[in-house]
């Protein structure tokens, strides 16, 4: 049963509908207010005694110094609602004889169980469009019990959806979702102590590893992953510190989430001393098992892979890289080396590869539970992933293999000395010293002369690709702006 | 599990011990005393590198897994190593190169193998255990730090627990089960020549590589080829750009 509240005095006494809810919620588990009709205020009383509800409501209601209230009780929102703000019978004084004619009763005429009650009253009370109400003036339908006798057909073939809608209206079906599906609770834990109070980290890390037990357990029972965490500790002085832990990807293991528990409490600075802790999942995905493919020949460690690349990023940050060559003359500022979270395919996703896991909503219902809950969120699938690892196909595309000597950089340049020679129109080295010992120069080829920027950080070098007596090959460079010699890199 | 050892009998004459025996103490040593197998053993398919020269002289034909192999640095040893990596990505199976240092050039990074670049030694260290523990790669490669003491052996039994290769470039040979030297050959690059007969392009060069375990000890030359540095500001493709400096 829906119980339904309305004063034509509601914005005149109560700055806001809201306020009474907590009021409301000392006879009812559920209470939620609605705008509509000048402020509508809704008390669920389904599967409970809807008429005694609605007589402590009205008696609340008067203890706040609100005696002009309407109360309508039925099994449908709409009959609730008509009778709450366009009803005769309903008012304080009639309440208990008002909640007893209101209960739903066959109409003649028709096979579904319509509120008699509201038979008699004029179809203007379901609020219709003004030139639907046209239609049905013209029709000669002036009540609800007129409406809801027609057939179904006849009103969907002369009035349309909005006909039909208001016909379901008249009739008492009313499929609108006025109290929310109550959420399930996240897993949530908390310890409090009184006698001392906590400032060490282990210590800490010790009463957290206890509440993780209890929150991972309830995950695993429920079939979910977190993928955030809150911890709040309640300080000595009162006050409650409250931090975020959030995996690289969504999971349930306790031993994961104590190393990222750790790592918080080891950064955090406590003001006070710790006196209580509560732990809960702040955000939490569906726990549903991949498809396995069975041309994927790394589906079998696919899990464990990102659960490693994902711990990598968790502890070191985005050090998955590829690389985004750009065109710069200059080959150590050509490349940018970004987070890699399509792991392996070398493509960046365009949104970073997080998907947002939807916390919980601060919902107008004063539901009166505690935390609030997830709303549903989709299963993990393998584009959403944190760390998506690659199908290892059977018929691999990546070419075969060759070795070849390539070359390697080193961060930042290194200044050599540099013995050289006149070759034609410019100079070769032909010895260097680095780090103390001299390397004879066998070959060179160069010079290759990159210069640039002029207008800002210029650099003007010439290049020289060296063999050394040694057998490898140099990249060494003349700063023709500073006249120094460098080694840049090397083949390898 | 019962193993027979050879005993005297009361003549002082070792009696003969049954081949399925061997078989059965090999297999008791190999589960003791993992580090004190052969290299040639084969406990797992070896992770083939691709280069069939080097193939050949790896004991097994290919690096061994669950085990570390220690490869000293430059002479060309990353270019065999990259090669390996692609071929472990090429046999559908994951190689990641774990770049301490930096030193790998973006233009020549080639999709495929996992690239991770550790902000600090601590971190490649602690990145490389995490990788060869999970067990999905077929192929990690240590590239840049060197490895110490504890250190090695947390990462030997890292490999060991994941059962991938490993591969650290690195002059320190310890609790290495197999070990690799390749050097350059210092006369064998090929160049190709301009007008003045100077040496303008580099084709190819032959690399000495020396394999070397427990009983094992095995060496090839390999020819590869070398790329070119990509010069920008060229004006045609291959030709370096020769303007702006003042002489």
């Amino acid at each position: 049963m829906f119980v339904c509240l309305w004063s034509p005095a509601w914005r005149t006494v109560a700055d806001s509908l809201a306020d009474l809810s907590p009021a409301l919620l000392t006879v009812a588990p559920r209470v939620v207010t609605e705008e509509r009709r000048g402020g509508l205020v809704w008390v669920d009383a389904r599967g409970l005694d809807a008429e005694h509800i609605a007589r402590s409501a009205l008696e609340v209601l008067r203890g706040l110094g609100l005696s002009n209230v309407r109360v309508g009780v039925g099994d449908a929102p709409i009959v609730a609602e008509v009778w709450a703000t366009a009803g005769t019978g309903n008012w304080e004084q009639g309440t208990e004889a008002a909640c007893s004619s209101l209960r739903a009763a066959p109409v003649p005429r028709s096979p579904f169980p319509v509120p008699s009650s509201l038979g008699s009253l004029p179809v203007s009370v379901l609020e219709p469009d003004p030139a639907l109400a046209a239609l049905l003036d013209g029709i000669g339908v002036e009540t609800c019990g007129e409406l809801a006798a027609l057939a179904g057909e006849s009103v969907e073939v002369r009035l349309g959806a909005d006909g039909v809608r208001l016909w379901k209206l008249a009739r008492g079906d009313d499929d609108r979702l006025v109290f929310s599906p109550i959420p399930r609770a996240l897993p949530h834990a908390s310890l409090e102590w009184s006698d001392y109070v906590l400032t060490d980290t282990e210590r800490l890390l010790f009463s957290v590893n206890a509440l993780l037990g209890t929150v991972c357990e309830k995950l695993i029972d429920r079939g979910s992953l977190a993928r955030e965490m809150t911890l709040e500790l309640r300080l000595a002085s009162g006050n409650t510190l409250t931090q975020g832990i959030r995996a690289g990807r969504a999971t349930a293991s306790r031993k994961t989430w104590l190393r990222l528990a750790r790592a918080a409490l080891e950064r955090m600075v406590l003001p006070a001393g710790v006196v209580g802790l509560t732990l809960y999942a702040a955000a939490v995905v569906t726990d549903e098992g991949n498809q396995g493919d069975l041309f994927d020949r790394g589906f079998a460690t696919a899990a464990a892979t990102e659960a490693a690349l994902a711990s990598l990023a968790e502890e070191q940050g985005d050090v998955v890289v590829v690389p985004e060559n750009t065109e710069h003359p200059l080959v150590e500022r050509r490349t940018k080396w970004v987070g890699n979270r399509e792991s392996g395919t070398g493509r960046r996703k365009a949104d970073g590869g997080r998907r947002k896991a939807v916390k919980p909503n601060k919902s107008t219902a004063a539901s009166g539970e505690q935390p609030a809950a997830p709303v549903p969120i989709r299963p993990p699938s393998a584009g959403t992933r944190p760390f998506p690892v690659p199908r290892l196909s059977v018929d691999s595309q990546i070419p075969a293999p060759d070795s070849r000597l390539t070359l390697y950089l080193l961060p930042t340049p290194r200044a050599i000395e540099a013995r050289t020679e006149s070759r034609r129109d410019h100079i070769v080295p032909t010895a260097y010293r680095d780090g103390g010992a001299w390397y004879g120069i066998l070959s060179v080829a160069g010079p290759d002369r990159v210069s640039g920027e002029r207008w800002g950080e210029g650099y003007a070098r010439e290049y020289f690709r060296c063999i050394v007596d040694d057998g490898g090959m140099v990249w060494l460079y003349r700063d023709a702006r500073a006249d120094g010699w460098y080694i840049h890199g090397w083949w390898d | 599990m019962s193993v027979v050892v050879p005993v005297l009998d009361g003549r002082r004459r070792p009696r003969l011990m049954p081949a399925v025996s061997i078989a059965a103490l090999r297999e008791l040593i190999e589960q003791r005393f993992p580090d004190a197998t052969p290299a040639n053993w084969r406990a797992a398919e070896p992770v083939a590198t691709g280069v069939g020269p080097l193939d050949r002289i790896l004991p097994g034909g290919g690096l061994p897994r669950g085990q570390l192999t220690v490869w000293t640095p430059q002479g060309g040893a990353c270019s065999m190593l990259r090669a390996a990596c692609r071929s472990a990505v090429a046999n559908s199976e994951r190689a990641v190169w774990i770049d301490t240092a930096g030193t790998v050039v973006g233009a020549f990074w080639e999709v495929g193998p996992f690239l991770v670049q550790p902000k600090s030694r601590k971190d490649a260290l602690k990145g490389a255990e995490e990788l060869l523990r999970c067990g999905g790669f077929a192929l990690v490669v240590l590239d840049g730090t060197e490895p110490e003491g504890t250190e090695m052996v947390r990462l030997t039994r890292a490999v060991r627990e994941g059962g991938g290769a490993f591969v650290a470039i690195t002059p320190h040979p310890s609790l290495a089960k197999l070990r690799m030297e390749s050097k350059i050959i210092p006369h064998s690059y090929r160049w190709t020549h301009g007008p003045f007969d100077d040496p303008v392009e580099v084709q190819h060069a032959t690399i000495k590589v020396r394999a070397r375990a427990a009983g094992w000890n095995a060496s090839a030359e390999i020819t590869v080829p070398i790329i070119p540095h990509d010069v920008r500001l060229s004006l045609e493709p291959g030709l370096a750009d020769r303007r702006g400096l003042p002489r």
